[in-house]
Formats: C-alpha cells, structure tokens, sequence
C-alpha cells in the first residue's frame, strides 16, 4: 500500500496545523487590537491546517498522482546518528576524537564507501576541522578527553 | 554625502586587507562549490555561517556575497566542460556550452561565460548603488501595515514563482512563519511553542533549520542514488574568444543582463529563473532558433550573463527593504540579524561602511573571479575526480562542527537532526523548502508590524487597504493570487518550469 505525495503532504500539514491551533489555544489569544501570544500563532497555524485539508481532500477526491517512494533509509538513518553521536560524544571525548571516530562512522551511509580512502582522510579532516574551529576560530570545545 | 563619497567609502572598506581576503575566500569556496554537483549554494552557505559569527559583520557579509555569485560561476564551468550542472542555474549553460565544448570551443565558451557574468556583474553593482539610496528613502515612509503588506507581497511572488504545486508552497510558508513563532512572544513574555526546552526560549537556531533543509537532507537523497558515471571531459584548447565570438555575444550579453537585473528584483526570482528566461528569448529573438543546442555561443552568454545579474540584483530588496527575494538572501539576513543587525532601510543610515562596503566588495569579486578563475579553470576541474563518496563525509562532519559552534551547545545538533529528517520528507513529498524559510525569517516582522497595524487601526484590518502604499502591494498581491488561480495561466506555467 502506497500513498500519493500530495495526499501524505496534505494529512502531514493538517495534523501539523491542528496541533499548533490546539496548543496555541492555550496561550492568551486575546483580540486584534490586544493581541495575546496565541493570536497570531492560531491564525497561522489555521492556514497551515486549512492548506493541509485542501491538498488531502484533493488527493482523495482525485485518487491518482504520484505515489510516495522513500528509496534506501540507510543514508537517512546513518547521516542522523552522526550528528546525534556528535552531540552526545563532543563535551565528553573532545572535538579531535569524535570527528576522527565519525568519518568512519559516516562512512556506512552508502555501500559505494571504499575504507582504505575513508582511513586515508580521516586524520586531514580531524586535522583541518580542529585546527579551524579550535585553533583558527578558538571555539570554546576541549580538544581532548583529558 | 554625494554617491561618489559613498561609493568611495565602500571600496576603501572593502579593499581593507581582511575584506579582500575574505572576498577572495567566498569567491573560492563558491567557485568550489559550483563545481561539485551534489552541494549548492544554500548549503555551502549553511555550513559556513557559523564560521562568519566569528567575523566582524562586514567581512561576513562579503563572504556569504562571494559564496553566492562565486557558485553561480563555478557551476557554468562544469556545465561546460563535464555536461554537469554545478548549479541548478545553470542548467541551461549545458545545452550549448558542451555542445560547444564538445566541438572544441570549449575555452570561447568558458571565456563567454566569465566576461558575460563579469559584464553583468558591473552593471549590475552599478544599478544596486544609484538604485538602492532612493529606494531606501521610500523605505522611510513605509509603516507598519506597509511592511505587512509588502511582507504578504513578498510571500505571494516567492509562491507564484517556485516550482510545482503552488498549494504546497502556501503551506510551506506559513509552516515557516509558524515556526518563527517559537520562543519567546516579545510583547508578553510568554513562552510559545518550546516545549518545556529552555534552550527554545530564544526561538529555532537558524542555522539549524537553514542546514538541516538544505545541506544534510540534500546529501542523504544524493546517497540514495548509487555513483553515475562521470561524463568525459572536454579538452580546452583555446581561452580567448574569437572577433567572431564576441560580435555574436555582446548583444545576447546585454539583453540577459537586462532580464537578470528585473527578474532577481523580484521576490522570488533570482538566479534560476533569469537565465532560464533569458535563454528562452535568445531562442526568441535568433535568426536560427533551430541550432540552439547545437553549440550557441548566444545560449551561453545570455544566460550567464542573467543568473549573475539576476543573482546580484536580488541584493535589492535585502538592502534596500529588508526583505529577502530568494532562500539564499533570507540566510545573508539570518546571518545579519545574529550579528545584531536589522536588515532594512536604516543600514544605509546606521552603517554606511557595511551597507557600501558590501556593494563595492561585489564589483571586486566579480573581478577576482575572472582573474583568478580563468588560469584556475584547469584545477577547478581536476577537483570533480574527488568522488562523492569521500566528499559527502567532509560535508557531514563540517556540518556537525558548525552547528555546535553555533551557540556552543549540542541543543543545535538535536534541532539539525530533526530538520534533516524534516527536510528529507519534504524532498520525498515534492514540499519545496524555500518557501518555508522565507515564511521563517520574514514571520516575525509580519507579526510586530501586524500587531502595530491593529492598534493604529483600532483593530480594523481595513488599514491594509486605506494607507496608499500598502494598498498597492495588497492589490498587486491579490492579482497575483488571481493569476494563480485561473487555470489557462496555471497551465501556462506548468509548462514554463518543464524544462527543468
């Protein structure tokens, strides 16, 4: 079972819309003249849940359009946990062992990777990163563990 | 101060040996970037703004320039000589220029290419300096609903002109705005949208969002494809053009310039859109239409010179209005406003050295490319044999580094991995991003200049259409919206956005 893109787009906007008019409720909506916090936020998010509606209904109504292919989730799935693994790893291990250990970890991404070349960049990267934004730009990050 | 004072002003400034160097540094790294198909523009531009907050914001600025214009020639390199669009703006470049190549002009069209986007570049930093003061002057008597109303208009031209469906893009935006809502709400103190995170209490990193939709997603759709194959590189044989060649291309040269200058004024325009139309009335206005694509010089020049053109142009409005014509100047604004600048008419006022500074810097680096780019071309590309593979890790890693350099806390990295897998659904469901951070940085001037209207107007939303200047946006809005609507246009523009 697949779904077309506008249909999937459309439920996405709606309950994206919903909710923001459900919890911008909660915030003083007020009136135009006084408007609270909630105003605006209700009114805007109105208009991304009335879009939503409108591309769903279409989508329904039509049946026919092009249908939601995600492809291989690898890429996905790897690029995220490389940046979720460098927020947990940089405070702890420092800037020069969590690029180093990332490059191979990155590497998974796609089958194309070949390691030798992966091991052959991986200190000229950890290298230029930290000399850039340690050294270079003196960002506040512990080049090491210790 | 007369306008040769000022333009005075901005080469000094800009000639100072850290702006050159910067200049030189964007104008490089765009370069680099227009040759490697897989990153554009929006992402090099992404991934390097956390570098400028380290920057005094006039050197930033000139580099985020020279990144922008530096692409735009980057990407005719390759289109010419590999068949490979750099650069979704040159795409058109492709058609003739290696066909060009492949007849061994190669070097006519690359030098048509460069002195094309040098010519335009001129005129066009010209343009920016005697039109930018006047406009800004008008600037002064906008008020609050003339920003709204100029803001709405802004949104609406961006959704008329982007690719595919203009309901989607509807959404997009106010996706965006809502987004800009995160935070703290200035006129109450309270907290929207956050979430119980305090580290949303300043609102959504810019950066976050700006990396996540157009640099990661981009790399992971590019890994789902496995390694094409590299078409064969052209041999240069010849740099300078011939009598001939230049006979043949001043005219298409101003005509695109022309077109670039109008439509990157435009919110929405820009580059992409300049040299697409200005490749279709070269094929117009020829005696020959029929050998387009065969090897035009005419197809190279026109569109060349325009994405320059159109791409400087769209420094108008930013300048001018504040208000970002395209995705990429809504990041220079992004970037202007973490340096505490509010973009709009004041700059000019505030900071002269930084608002003429920037233009002077424009017409120095569009020198730097021709001098430095021509000899460079060779290096240039040797650069696409680094595979994907290998190139796509870099960019990952960079990317990581910046967006914790950002606020030096690893809260951005969370909100970047949201924004990935939030950017690779929208890819996945045709949802075009650029809407979305248009909506993001112009949805909290709406708001502030919406919240002012109503108490000037007691609450009456008749004020948008009362005061003459909104009154005009609001009716140029509405016949757009119109012209949106009515099916004969909608299928006209259908088929205008086929030939991408």
């Amino acid at each position: 079972m697949s779904f077309t893109k506008d249909g999937v787009a459309g439920a996405l906007f709606l309950l994206i819309g919903l909710a923001g008019i459900l919890i911008g409720r909660q915030y003083s909506v007020g009136t135009a003249v006084e408007m609270g916090a909630g105003y605006f936020p209700v009114l805007i998010s109105s208009g991304v849940a009335l879009c939503g509606a409108a591309l769903f209904i279409k989508a329904l109504v039509s049946g026919d359009g092009e249908r939601v292919e995600w492809g291989t989730l690898r890429p996905l799935v790897v690029v995220v946990a490389t940046i979720i693994l460098f927020a947990l790893l940089v405070e702890r291990v420092g800037l020069v062992l969590t690029v180093f250990s990332l490059v191979f970890f990155c590497g998974l991404a796609t089958v194309d990777t070949k390691w030798r070349e992966v091991a052959l960049i991986a200190p000229f990267l950890t290298a230029f990163v930290v000399g850039l934004f340690k050294y270079a730009l003196s960002m506040p990050v512990p080049a090491w563990p210790f | 101060m007369s306008f040769f004072d000022n333009l005075w002003l901005g080469f000094s400034v800009a000639s100072s040996p850290m702006n050159l160097l910067f200049c030189l540094v964007g104008v490089l790294t765009g370069t680099l970037i227009g040759v490697l198909p897989g990153i554009g523009p929006l992402a090099a531009v992404a991934m390097l703004m956390p570098i400028t907050f380290y920057l005094d914001p006039v050197s930033a600025l000139v580099m985020l320039a020279g990144i922008y214009y530096g692409s735009q020639y980057g990407g005719s390199t390759t289109s010419i000589l590999v068949n490979l669009p750099g650069e979704s703006s040159s795409v058109v470049t492709c058609l003739d220029g290696y066909q060009m190549a492949r007849k061994g002009r190669a070097g006519s069209a690359l030098a048509a290419a460069a002195l094309g986007s040098f010519f335009a570049g001129c005129v066009v930093t010209v343009l920016i300096a005697i039109a930018s003061a006047p406009l800004t002057s008008f600037a002064f008597r906008f008020r609050a609903p003339d920003y709204c109303a100029l803001i709405l208009f802004g949104l609406i031209s961006s959704i008329v002109l982007a690719r595919g469906s203009p309901l989607k893009a509807v959404a997009m935006a106010f996706l965006g705005i809502l987004l800009g809502t995160v935070g703290t709400d200035l006129n109450t103190g309270q907290f929207r949208y956050t979430f119980g995170f305090f580290d949303l209490a300043e609102g959504i990193g810019f950066i976050a969002i700006g990396m996540g939709l157009f640099g990661t997603c981009e790399i992971i759709r590019n890994l789902q494809q496995r390694e094409a194959e590299r078409s064969v590189m052209a041999r240069i044989e010849r740099l300078w053009p011939t009598r001939e060649d230049f006979r043949l291309s001043w005219r298409p040269v101003l005509r695109g310039t022309g077109i670039g200058a109008v439509l990157g004024i435009l919110p929405g325009g820009g580059a992409l859109l300049s040299s697409f139309a200005a490749y279709a009335l070269e094929k117009k206005v020829s005696k020959t239409p029929e050998k387009f694509g065969t090897g035009m010089i005419e197809g190279v020049a026109a569109p060349e010179a325009a994405n320059n053109a159109g791409a400087q142009a769209s420094f108008i409005p930013m300048l001018a209005l504040g208000l970002p014509s395209n995705a990429l100047i809504a990041m220079m604004i992004g970037t202007m406003m973490v340096h505490g600048i509010t973009p709009g008419p004041r700059v000019i006022m505030d900071q002269p050295e930084l608002y003429w500074g920037l233009i002077a810097s424009m017409w120095i680096g569009n020198l730097m490319l021709v001098i430095i780019n021509l000899p460079l071309i060779g290096v240039w590309v040797s650069l696409l044999k680094v595979p994907y593979r290998v190139l796509y890790i870099g960019i990952i890693i960079l990317c990581c580094v910046g967006a914790y350099s950002e606020e030096n806390a690893v809260f951005t990295l969370y909100l970047l991995a949201v924004f990935s897998v939030a950017g690779f659904v929208f890819i996945k469901l045709n949802c075009e991003p650029a809407p979305l951070i248009l909506g993001f940085i112009l949805g909290p001037m709406f708001e502030q200049n919406l919240r002012r209207s109503l108490v000037l107007s007691d609450g009456s939303w008749g004020i948008f259409v009362e005061r003459p200047i909104s009154g005009v946006f609001v009716a140029v809005s509405a016949v757009l919206v119109a012209i949106l609507l009515l099916p004969a246009i909608r299928r006209k523009r259908e088929v205008a956005f086929q030939e991408d």
